[in-house]
């Protein structure tokens, strides 16, 4: 098992823990890449479920996962200094694992969904994806919220 | 995800682990006031919130001036005369107490500025955790070297 003290203990992790801004700052950002992060996949999703035929979806898709996945690393380095700040209670908090298996299936259903070229095929097995991919990236909204309440 | 042998490690580490959870406000059972006398033991001045371990020692009584003493103004209306009036000792008051305060910039903005020391004698009005026995306070009110400090929020 990870000692996660010894993360704790970085002094990037002691920067973040003790410094009067850094905190909330950090949590504005991880917010910000988020409220990105789901809103593009929201209007890729209400595409793919053919709402606003008339954009091209290739096009349209392209725009939705590109901001999608910059907007990802921007939420993942956030939440990693987050994360840092206090290795020790959050490895070991239910929610926050949730969380990060949730991530995980969010990322296998996309990379499913991009391998099986479901942007051209708008298919019935696209259309499950796109829904399933809203309904893990609201829980994970939820889960990440429950992290102070578990 | 998370098998047998790591569930359990997890279970032993949360047991041993001094510090709790950060809890949202909503954990507390407000309609409780209680109040905490003792000595620093240790100190975590960090965000989230700033964090220490009280000591209460055996035979902790309300003080008999609990009601007279001037509560700070905040920014948000806290009727702290009733909540004073209403503050009573926890069932289980000696032993070590895990203490939750403000994020750091509220604890600045009290004055604040230096984090409290082992040793530093407070007192404490707060809530407890409204669904467990475990020794946790939210800081409503301190009253430490002659200042009273309100860490609901930012001064008036």
């Amino acid at each position: 098992m990870i000692d996660w003290s010894l993360i704790e203990a970085w002094p990037l992790a002691e920067v973040v823990r003790r410094s009067v801004w850094a905190y909330p700052v950090l949590e504005s950002v991880h917010i910000a890449a988020f409220a990105a992060l789901v809103g593009s996949l929201l209007l890729l999703e209400l595409r793919v479920f053919g709402v606003q035929r008339a954009l091209p979806l290739p096009a349209f898709a392209r725009l939705a996962v590109r901001t999608a996945l910059a907007a990802f690393v921007l939420a993942g380095a956030s939440g990693s200094l987050l994360f840092i700040s206090a290795a020790t209670e959050l490895a070991a908090n239910p929610a926050f694992r949730i969380k990060l298996v949730l991530i995980l299936m969010a990322g296998v259903n996309a990379l499913v969904f991009h391998a099986r070229d479901s942007v051209r095929r708008q298919d019935r097995l696209a259309r499950w994806q796109a829904g399933a991919s809203l309904l893990i990236w609201l829980a994970v909204i939820a889960a990440g919220r429950m992290i102070a309440y578990v | 995800m998370v098998d047998r042998r790591q569930f359990l490690f997890t279970g032993l580490a949360l047991a041993a682990a001094p510090a709790v959870a950060h809890h949202g406000w909503s954990s507390f059972d407000q309609d409780k006031p209680l109040y905490l006398a003792g000595t620093v033991k240790s100190v975590r001045w960090q965000n989230p919130h700033a964090e220490i371990v009280l000591t209460v020692a055996q035979g902790l009584s309300l003080p008999s001036d609990l009601l007279q003493r001037p509560v700070p103004a905040q920014s948000q209306r806290v009727d702290g005369s009733a909540l004073l009036k209403k503050a009573a000792l926890p069932a289980n008051a000696a032993g070590d107490w895990e203490i939750e305060f403000a994020p750091l910039s509220r604890m600045e903005a009290w004055g604040l500025k230096e984090p409290l020391k082992p040793g530093d004698r407070i007192e404490l009005v707060g809530f407890a955790l409204a669904d467990s026995a475990k020794k946790v306070l939210r800081v409503e009110y301190m009253f430490a070297g002659g200042r009273a400090y309100a860490f609901r929020s930012s001064p008036a």
